[in-house]
């Protein structure tokens, strides 16, 4: 404890001798904090919106018009017991009639003079898309059942886009992080060097190799957690600024996150990676550093 | 019973990775409270002598024993707490610009994580006896050659080691302020510290008439109690 404040003053005292390198590897973090939460932000909203279409996807079993009441029973208990079915509504001609009215001005009954081709159905819904085709498959085979629509050209084009968004930003984020370690990694060897004098006085007058880390340590972290801090109050401004829009614009908007859930988890992820990556790249830097410098051990005298 | 001397080198030899052999099947004992000067010409191995004793090298061959702790088992985690107790003194001084003469004098002990009370009991006593208390607030740029010496050795004896170590620590300085420097290791030397000092000045080791060390192509080649030598000014040699 006696330590500590050595330390801080040491460390506060490295940064300020090196300030320009200090302050390009702060904005650095970041930085790269900043666009990494943001991708976060995109993620999970993107996620979420994805989960919702898919959860509230539904498949329409299309019936035989000429189907007894007792048959549909049948059918509708039938299909419920099936793994990956949630839910099973029966939809009636007439119902069918009224929905596809209700989608237009024109009137329809007059239009098809008064016939109705819309055919029963039932509305299914499932609890994994995953698994849409593979029930589109076994309820298409069942006995009164003419067709089964699924929205599999929705499910073909969603899917692959969402995977290559997420494949993409996992690749961008372990870029940015990579070049953040490697910026940090160079700031503390930089200032290693400005402190060799130090360094070697230390070691002369016997000060463990943990002691001399700990400074630089110290600093590699001020770096990550300091950039995380002001890239997650940026993120709070601009996610709350969203939202607010995305409010006020749009009535139905079930993919959005609630703002604390959001930020508590940003702040999570920012601290932890930012910590880490100030650990790291300064654990890196004076490692290098002290084995080289001190206790070098000779070779053996036989040689020459 | 005779005491374990307190530096011991059984039959050291020193080669460095560029195949430079600096240390030559050197035999040697220094005793607790003794004041011996290494002398030399330049390149015969007195710095990589004292570099084995501080620590920086380890011995390609042979044994070598530190207050009674062999070194070539000595494993690296230990190698901080034995340098506590020796304290160095280069011929640069190596003080931190940036900090007073007092901060300079605190570090050695700041680093090893002593209390803070001990650090401010010790720095104004040490000063005193080194005569710089009243210097303690300036910094080294502003104190003669002399005066930054006696930082440097008010920080190597700060923690009370039992061995203090010079490298050439005259070498920058004029005779007068030399023989000074000297004066005070002599000081630290009667209170119980052993001292080793290596110098190629021989009017300070003719002044001071201490046990001789000479060596030559990395090897001892007399070693000579006070009063028993006189050296040759420019050649560094015995003459009797």
């Amino acid at each position: 404890m006696r330590s500590l404040g050595f330390f801080l003053e040491e460390t506060f005292e490295g940064i300020r001798r090196h300030s320009t390198s200090s302050l390009v590897t702060f904005l650095q973090a970041f930085i790269s904090l900043f666009l990494l939460g943001a991708m976060l932000i995109f993620i999970i909203i993107v996620n979420n919106f994805v989960g919702n279409f898919l959860n509230n996807m539904e498949m329409a079993a299309f019936l035989d018009d000429n189907l007894a009441h007792e048959q549909v029973v049948e059918l509708q208990e039938g299909i419920l017991d099936l793994t990956g079915v949630r839910e099973v509504t029966y939809v009636s001609k007439e119902t069918a009639f009224a929905i596809m009215q209700a989608r237009t001005t024109v009137d329809i009954d007059d239009l098809l003079y008064e016939r109705n081709p819309f055919p029963a159905s039932l509305k299914i819904k499932v609890t994994s898309p995953k698994r849409a085709r593979e029930l589109a498959g076994l309820i298409g085979q069942l006995e009164g059942i003419n067709d089964v629509a699924y929205g599999e050209e929705q499910l073909s084009t969603i899917l692959p886009l969402f995977y290559g968004i997420e494949l993409t930003c996992f690749f961008l984020a372990i870029v940015l992080t990579g070049v953040t370690l490697l910026i940090i990694l160079n700031t503390i060897r930089l200032a290693i060097l400005s402190r060799e004098k130090e360094i070697k006085i230390m070691q002369l007058v016997g000060a463990t190799s943990g002691f001399i880390r700990f400074p630089f340590l110290l600093e590699g972290l001020i770096y990550g957690f300091g950039g995380a801090a002001v890239a997650l109050g940026l993120l709070a401004i601009v996610y709350r600024t969203l939202l607010t829009y995305i409010e006020t614009h749009y009535i139905y908007n079930p993919w959005i996150v609630d703002y604390d859930l959001m930020m508590g988890n940003l702040a999570l992820v920012l601290f932890i990676l930012g910590g880490l990556i100030g650990i790291i790249g300064s654990l890196i830097a004076v490692d290098k550093h002290l084995k080289k410098s001190d206790y070098k051990p000779s070779i053996s005298a036989e040689v020459g | 019973m005779p005491s374990e001397p307190v530096v011991h080198f059984q039959r050291v030899s020193l080669v460095y990775p560029n195949l430079v052999r600096a240390l030559e099947d050197v035999e040697l004992e220094i005793k607790e409270g003794e004041f011996c000067f290494l002398v030399g010409p330049t390149g015969c191995g007195k710095s990589s002598l004292l570099r084995c004793v501080y620590l920086a090298e380890r011995p390609s061959k042979g044994h070598l024993r530190i207050l009674g702790r062999e070194i070539s088992s000595l494993a690296p985690s230990r190698v901080p707490h034995l340098r506590r107790n020796l304290g160095v003194v280069f011929q640069d001084f190596q003080l931190l610009e940036f900090r007073t003469v007092a901060e300079n004098v605190a570090f050695a002990l700041q680093v090893i994580g002593a209390p803070v009370d001990d650090i401010r009991r010790k720095v104004p006593l040490t000063l005193r006896m080194v005569g710089l208390e009243d210097k303690m607030n300036m910094r080294p740029g502003e104190l003669s050659g002399g005066e930054q010496q006696r930082v440097a050795i008010a920080r190597a004896i700060i923690n009370t080691p039992p061995i203090l170590l010079c490298d050439e620590p005259t070498g920058n300085l004029d005779p007068d302020t030399s023989r000074d420097i000297v004066r005070l290791l002599s000081l630290i030397n009667q209170r119980g510290t052993t001292v080793i000092m290596a110098t190629h000045d021989a009017q300070i080791v003719n002044a001071f008439k201490r046990r001789v060390v000479y060596m030559e192509n990395g090897r001892v080649l007399w070693d000579r109690d006070q009063g028993e030598y006189q050296i040759d000014d420019e050649k560094l040699r015995l003459l009797s």
